[in-house]
């Protein structure tokens, strides 16, 4: 579909959109408005329609030794679907990776965002400039919306360059051993961007124009590990290790929680984002005795995916689904569940 | 239009324990900002000290229809924090308690009223830092640059606030108190950064702390005309560095901190202040490729700061140079962006723009991002001077606009940029930006006449 097919189809409330299906089917697909509409290096700033392939986005800044900064997990993997990410995917669901600890998720790297609303209006959140707060900050409510506020047609994205070197060192450590380490070396300048838990496995990136000497310090404090190659960093990323898994949740907390919030799991999980999130497969009744004050869980794959636990407050679900009608009233893009 | 007067006595008893302003010569203290050619006087200024305090004051100014504008530090450059006639200010001073903080989260909890710097301070001594660095950092507060969604020198690395705020604790017009995390799946707090006061009263943040480098130094390089420096700022981010800051500075305004600050700059066209930070080899390599850089652009002279003290002078000179303008002429601050590529032509219309009015024009500004801020200099004792200077502004931001940028960077809308805002929006866009005002503040009692043109606004506001 084409931007102006894009706003008929709104205009005719036919449904649901998505993107190339990594995630879900939808009735239509917006995946086909695709392409990048202007790279500029020297701005560190491109802009790709929302139907662009992750990968062709990917592939074209890294010519130019250029990154996204939020290092954007392929979903792909854990819901065993075939379809390629696309960037309007990415955006729907405010994607991340490990590299979140430094440089944020999708939302951190969004300049702006041109979409069509629920009345088939075509809205620009933002811009194509490094700062600017002109106005109320849509965008960033509109990443991360999965796409209850209206189709994206173009998306502009701060990149970074791409470190020259990188080391990433494996330890086989119990969890609590892990989570002591980095409080210490995250508080050091070891350069350190990105630091995942997984399968008994303590593994930390670092990079830098000149890693040797970070390497050596990060020796010096936590002992000689095993090197691990980018390929292993890429499964971690994707969350292979739980990959099987029916029933995945993501769990938000501090990282001076993990420790304790762990005693008592039995499930298989993956501590992420330094120890910000923690990704456990299995139901909610699993670990919800564990969550504290402050904490809280969103269902990454399986039945009940999107739940939230505890659930809202009835005030604040109110001001999203108001929220959610301002931009569509008419309810198409199904944001509300309303009789 | 002013509403008619409310009982003060009523309103204090919705919170007695807060810090109650009445008298008027001490309520003149909170007539204006740091945008201060406007000015109105509040009925009552209220210092709570406790999210609670601010709920019940909420609830009362929701019951009795009372306007309420909210007030960090007073630092806005834009009118932010001006009263609304007939209505109260909300500050937020005592208000300054760490809420919680372990220095392995690489975050904290502080209430908003805390200052920018304070945070740092105590950061610091875990090897942290609290990463947007406003210039007026020793005053300003954390609530007040979560409503700018300020910025600051070194945001070209680490981000503005929103991409360091993780959570916030709001008060509603109506007294409900809520809670948004930046991962709630709906992100309400990624749309309260930013608004102005218009949305609510911020009155915890968990903020995300950075790890303190192992050092910093920055090095000064000359160029012979702005254009050479605005195309050395592209070509630096090119080659894949990014510096943490990179910080222009044009030749009038060398001229002058040179003169009362000291900071030992050459006289040039064009100044850059590029600071890079790592370990010494990281520093040592990426400066030599910015030297290198630099030369290709006809750079002279191009010094590298050797040791801790020669770094201070040269942000000293840089943090006083807004200062050393206020000694010489009444000034306002404009605060445009354009695309890096952009600088150039920007700071050639901007000459051009201010010759044209006869007034003179300065310029110093983060150039690593493209956030312009421009200082239109004019005498307040001269009839009609302010409003040529502001005239004077609007074609400089209007340009920025035009050049694929937009109105402000960093320092917000206010009441300064109100009615050009329908040069950067369609009217549908503006009425969308309403329309969840409403949701919020469906009365438009919060920091009213700010941020959105009075015609199109006016409906609401009666």
């Amino acid at each position: 579909m084409n931007e102006k097919q894009i706003i008929e189809a709104v205009k005719a409330g036919s449904g649901r959109v998505f993107g190339s299906g990594t995630r879900r089917r939808g009735d239509w697909s917006a995946q086909e408005h695709n392409g990048i509409i202007s790279y500029l290096p020297d701005e560190l700033t491109i802009t790709v329609r929302a139907g662009t392939f992750m990968k062709e986005i990917e592939e074209k800044i890294a010519k130019h030794g250029q990154m996204l900064g939020f290092e954007p997990m392929d979903h792909s993997v854990i819901f065993k679907k075939k379809g390629m990410p696309t960037i309007g995917g990415a955006l729907g669901v405010d994607a991340d990776g490990p590299r979140r600890l430094r440089a944020g998720s999708m939302r951190d790297a969004l300049l702006g965002v041109r979409f069509v609303d629920g009345q088939g209006q075509i809205i620009r959140a933002g811009g194509k400039v490094m700062k600017n707060v002109t106005g109320l900050d849509i965008t960033r409510l509109f990443a991360g919306s999965f796409g209850t506020l209206g189709v994206a047609l173009d998306v502009t994205m701060k990149l970074l360059p791409k470190p020259r070197e990188q080391h990433i060192v494996s330890y086989n450590v119990p969890i609590a051993e892990a989570m002591d380490g980095l409080g210490k070396c995250m508080r050091m300048p070891l350069e350190i961007t990105g630091a995942i838990y997984a399968d008994d496995q303590f593994f930390i990136r670092q990079e830098a124009s000149v890693v040797g000497p970070l390497k050596t310090r990060l020796k010096n404090e936590l002992g000689k590990g095993e090197t691990i190659d980018d390929t292993k960093w890429v499964e971690l990323r994707d969350w292979k290790y739980l990959a099987q898994m029916p029933e995945i949740w993501r769990v938000y907390l501090r990282p001076s929680q993990v420790t304790k919030f762990l005693e008592n799991i039995e499930n298989p999980y993956m501590v992420l984002c330094g120890g910000s999130q923690i990704a456990i497969a299995g139901s909610l009744v699993d670990f919800q005795d564990q969550l504290r004050e402050g904490m809280f869980a969103r269902c990454e794959k399986g039945a009940v995916i999107g739940a939230r636990f505890p659930k809202f407050t009835n005030a604040h679900l109110k001001l999203i689904e108001h929220t959610q009608k301002v931009f569509d009233p008419l309810n198409i893009f199904g944001g509300r569940d309303e009789n | 239009m002013t509403k008619p007067q409310f009982d003060i006595a009523a309103l204090r008893n919705s919170a007695p324990n807060a810090e109650w302003i009445t008298n008027s010569s001490a309520l003149r203290a909170y007539e204006c900002d740091s945008y201060s050619a406007y000015r109105e006087l509040p009925v009552a200024v209220v210092l709570p000290s406790t999210t609670d305090e601010v709920a019940a004051i909420m609830r009362h100014c929701d019951v009795y229809d009372i306007d309420v504008v909210a007030r960090g530090a007073g630092t806005s450059l834009v009118g932010g924090a001006m009263p609304k006639a007939g209505g109260i200010v909300l500050g937020l001073a005592r208000l300054n308690q760490v809420v919680e903080f372990n220095p392995d989260d690489r975050m904290i909890c502080v209430q908003t009223g805390m200052t920018n710097l304070m945070v740092s301070h105590i950061a610091a001594e875990h090897n942290l830092f609290y990463a947007p660095d406003p210039s007026s950092q020793m005053a300003c507060s954390i609530g007040g640059n979560i409503a700018m969604n300020s910025g600051g020198a070194h945001c070209l690395k680490y981000g503005v606030t929103t991409n360091n705020l993780i959570a916030v604790k709001i008060v509603s017009a109506q007294g409900e108190v809520h809670d948004f995390h930046v991962d709630d799946g709906f992100d309400l707090r990624g749309i309260i950064c930013g608004s102005e006061g218009q949305l609510g009263v911020v009155t915890e943040a968990w903020l995300k702390l950075e790890t303190s480098p192992e050092g910093a130094l920055p090095m000064m390089i000359g160029f012979p005309t702005p254009e050479d420096a605005g195309e050395c700022v592209a070509s630096i981010i090119r080659a894949g560095i990014i510096p943490v800051a990179i910080e222009y500075m044009d030749e009038i305004m060398i001229r002058e901190v040179e003169r009362f600050a000291n900071a030992g700059y050459p006289l040039v066209s064009a100044l850059l202040i590029v600071e890079i930070e790592g370990d010494p080899t990281r520093i040592a390599v990426e400066m030599g490729a910015i030297e290198k850089i630099a030369q290709k652009h006809k750079a002279n002279p191009i010094r590298r700061s050797q040791n801790a003290n020669e770094a201070t002078k040269i942000w000293a000179g840089r943090k006083a140079a807004f200062g050393v303008m206020g000694r010489l002429a009444d000034y306002i601050t404009l605060d445009g962006v354009v695309p890096i590529s952009q600088l150039a032509e920007a700071l050639r219309r901007i000459s051009e723009i201010s010759s044209n009015h006869g007034m003179g024009v300065t310029n110093v500004f983060h150039a690593g991002d493209g956030n312009l801020h421009p200082l239109i200099m004019y005498d307040a004792q001269k009839d009609g001077d302010l409003e040529r200077a502001e005239a004077l502004g609007v074609e400089i931001l209007t340009a920025c606009i035009e050049l694929g940028g937009c109105l402000t960077g960093e320092h917000g809308v206010g009441i300064e940029k109100r009615e050009i805002m329908k040069r950067q929006y369609l009217p549908h866009e503006l009425e969308l930006q309403m329309q969840i005002k409403d949701i919020f503040d469906p009365q438009w009692r919060l920091n009213p006449d700010k941020v959105f043109p009075l015609d199109i606004s006016a409906e609401r506001r009666s």
